[in-house]
């Protein structure tokens, strides 16, 4: 069995995952109006760290860029007091992000290593003297899942005894630029699967999720397990969804293999507030029978956060299934897609034992992680 | 018994080059020609109509002919299946289409980004492409490596198998940057009664110093 | 009115790499999208940042673009009334 035995998370909304699932539950969200030119002509809405916050943290933060510190400060937090040594040979770490390191890229700098995302994860393993070459997964938005895919594989497998997945990435002029040509930032804070949601708002954070393989013997009540993990890609389009939300409804429907949906507690959706992906979502989830299933995102408390975005809202899920808590989703009023879902707007208790989360990104890539509590 | 995974097939082209190889036989080459007409000549030379291509960037395009030249010669497309993972692993992920946005955005009086070129500043769209091209509705994922490496490239072959919804999978190691744009991609299968090669880090590295020495 | 058409065929011809594509081969009274070249919402949002580059014309809702990208005659004939320069 695969056991998260440690979780950490850097974001606007705090520097450990204590403080970011607080701020959720009192409603709070890391979203602001940035006006800033060094980012963008225009002022947009984000939620941001401050590299300073971390300086306390992160040992001679000054020789690591923003990302590399954000992402050893999230491993950091993951272990904290708990004596697991990442340092060992069993232990392997695997590093998720869309763009890494890319605020470094300028006109004349392309030969730059720390550009390239395998320099950068080398930088964050050698942090923790762990020998082992790290693995990196650069998958669009769904790369902090897939990540975890990967280490449930090498896990079982036995290679390693535990992985260290971090996901992270930054909120800069380029991906603010990119985002803005394609007309899908919000003028406002997002507003998942709402009728007048008019589109997403992008994120920066750091998160890290240890995975142990243990016997099953060894486990104890309230321990959280992943317990099943699947990609699939729509083969539709590069850059929009598919309309039958093909490649969500095939990961949801394997996941079925292991549960069924009367025992789900919730799913926590990829929710990015844009027309199509909200709609794409709930025909997908339509379509495999979760109708009756309460849906969250959590787009309106962090933004989303690309890369890490599959780890930070998988850790926040688990938490919210280890609480026996629904979240609510932030930002949402009304109903305003197609499909026939539930959508989770307040906070609701759960004696269920079995969580999901469901991602997709440009590329046509799709996945769906299944968790379930002791 | 348990079967062996194979080597089904596997196409090699290098545009600096200007060479194209498939198991080993070199199928095509010009001279001279930089590598965007080049792999635009392979396009019009060796496969079929797809107007998208020309809309990919190089490493989408460089992909896309890989995965186009093998499916074909080796008569596997077997399209819509969702057995079949597609991996890519690259040094540099997506830089050359990070430079041109870069450009776009550098200066706030010529500030025109482009959505068509944002969207290949991800390094998984060519797995996508693959996908869209062949209704491939598996697992896609892009790795991020130092250099080709046949230990690496086996590892990701033996975690794609653990799951057992992956049968066969398209490994590619394709990079591009300034004037290299160099790629291989493997269909290895653990299908019954598939010939080939199997596989082996040994045997991925074979190949790989073959094509790197015949010059 | 007949160079502003022949003039975006060819801007369209190089923003949207039709490169199987050349100006006699385009009609101007097609529809740009579905059939016709077959355009995507990628072309879409690619044919948005050629109306401000050329024409400086600015369009922040990409539903408007529907409308004048029907064809390269009624994109031509609101780029006549809209153009910046």
């Amino acid at each position: 069995m695969i056991k998260i035995i440690g979780d950490g998370i850097i974001s606007s909304l705090g520097i450990s995952t204590e403080e970011n699932f607080q701020h959720i539950l009192d409603g709070k969200s890391g979203l602001r109006l940035i006006d800033d030119e060094s980012s963008s002509l225009d002022p947009y809405y984000s939620s941001l760290v401050e590299k300073d916050n971390l300086s306390s943290i992160v040992e001679n933060i000054d020789k690591y860029t923003k990302l590399e510190a954000m992402s050893i400060a999230s491993i950091l937090n993951a272990v904290e007091d708990k004596g697991i040594d990442l340092g060992s040979k069993d232990t392997i770490f695997i590093f998720s992000s869309t763009k890494g390191n890319i605020d470094l890229l300028n006109n004349n700098n392309s030969k730059d290593l720390r550009i390239r995302l395998w320099k950068t994860a080398e930088i964050i393993s050698k942090y923790f003297h762990n020998e082992n070459e790290p693995m990196v997964v650069s998958n669009a938005c769904i790369s902090g899942v897939s990540a975890q895919i990967l280490a449930s594989r090498l896990l079982k497998s036995r290679k390693y005894k535990r992985a260290v997945v971090v996901g992270a990435d930054l909120v800069s002029k380029f991906t603010v630029s990119g985002f803005q040509s394609f007309h899908s930032l919000a003028d406002k804070e997002c507003q998942p699967f709402d009728k007048n949601r008019v589109g997403l708002n992008i994120g920066e954070a750091a998160a890290c999720i240890i995975l142990q393989y243990e016997d099953e013997k060894s486990l104890n009540n309230d321990d959280i397990i992943f317990l099943d993990g699947i990609m699939k890609n729509d083969a539709n389009h590069i850059s929009g969804p598919s309309r039958t939300g093909e490649g969500s409804y095939r990961c949801l429907n394997h996941l079925l293999k292991n549960t069924n949906t009367e025992k789900i507690a919730f799913i926590n959706a990829h929710g990015t507030a844009t027309n199509y992906n909200d709609e794409m979502e709930s025909i997908a989830l339509e379509r495999a029978g979760f109708s009756d299933v309460p849906v969250n995102s959590m787009k309106a408390y962090f933004g989303h956060t690309l890369g890490a975005a599959g780890v930070l809202e998988s850790i926040i899920s688990a938490r919210a299934l280890k609480e026996g808590l629904i979240l609510p989703t932030k930002g949402y009023v009304e109903k305003g897609v197609s499909g026939n879902i539930r959508i989770s707007d307040r906070l609701l208790k759960t004696n269920k034992n079995f969580a999901i989360k469901l991602i997709s990104g440009f590329g046509g890539c799709n996945a769906a992680l299944l968790f379930k509590k002791i | 018994m348990k079967q062996e995974s194979k080597i089904i097939s596997y196409t090699y082209i290098d545009a600096e080059r200007n060479i194209v190889v498939i198991n080993g036989e070199k199928v095509f080459e010009t001279e001279n020609l930089d590598i965007k007409d080049f792999l635009t000549k392979v396009y019009k030379t060796l496969c079929d109509s797809y107007p998208k291509f020309y809309k990919m960037d190089i490493h989408c395009k460089l992909g896309y002919l890989l995965s186009e030249l093998l499916l074909e010669s080796s008569g596997n497309r077997q399209k819509g299946i969702e057995d079949r993972a597609i991996a890519v692993v690259n040094s540099s992920s997506s830089l050359c289409s990070d430079i041109k946005h870069q450009a776009s955005i550098e200066d706030n009086g010529n500030y025109f980004p482009s959505p068509a070129n944002f969207v290949y500043t991800l390094s998984n769209i060519v797995t996508g492409e693959i996908a869209i091209r062949n209704k491939y509705y598996g697992e896609t994922i892009s790795y991020i490596h130092s250099s080709y490496d046949s230990k690496y490239l086996k590892e990701i072959f033996d975690l794609s198998m653990v799951d057992e919804c992956n049968n066969s999978i398209l490994l590619s190691w394709i990079e591009s940057i300034d004037t290299t744009a160099e790629g291989i991609m493997f269909l290895i299968s653990k299908e019954e009664g598939k010939e080939g090669v199997n596989v082996s880090e040994k045997e991925l590295d074979n190949i790989w110093q073959k094509l790197k020495n015949n010059k | 009115m007949e160079k502003l058409i022949n003039d975006l065929k060819e801007q369209i011809i190089e923003a949207l790499s039709l490169e199987d594509y050349s100006v006699e081969e385009i009609n101007a009274d097609e529809p740009l999208f579905g059939e016709g070249l077959g355009l995507d919402s990628i072309d879409a949002l690619e044919l948005i940042v050629l109306l401000e580059k050329n024409y400086g014309i600015k369009l922040n809702d990409p539903e408007k673009g529907k409308e004048i990208f029907k064809s390269i005659r009624v994109l031509a004939e609101y780029i006549n009334a809209n153009r910046a320069f």
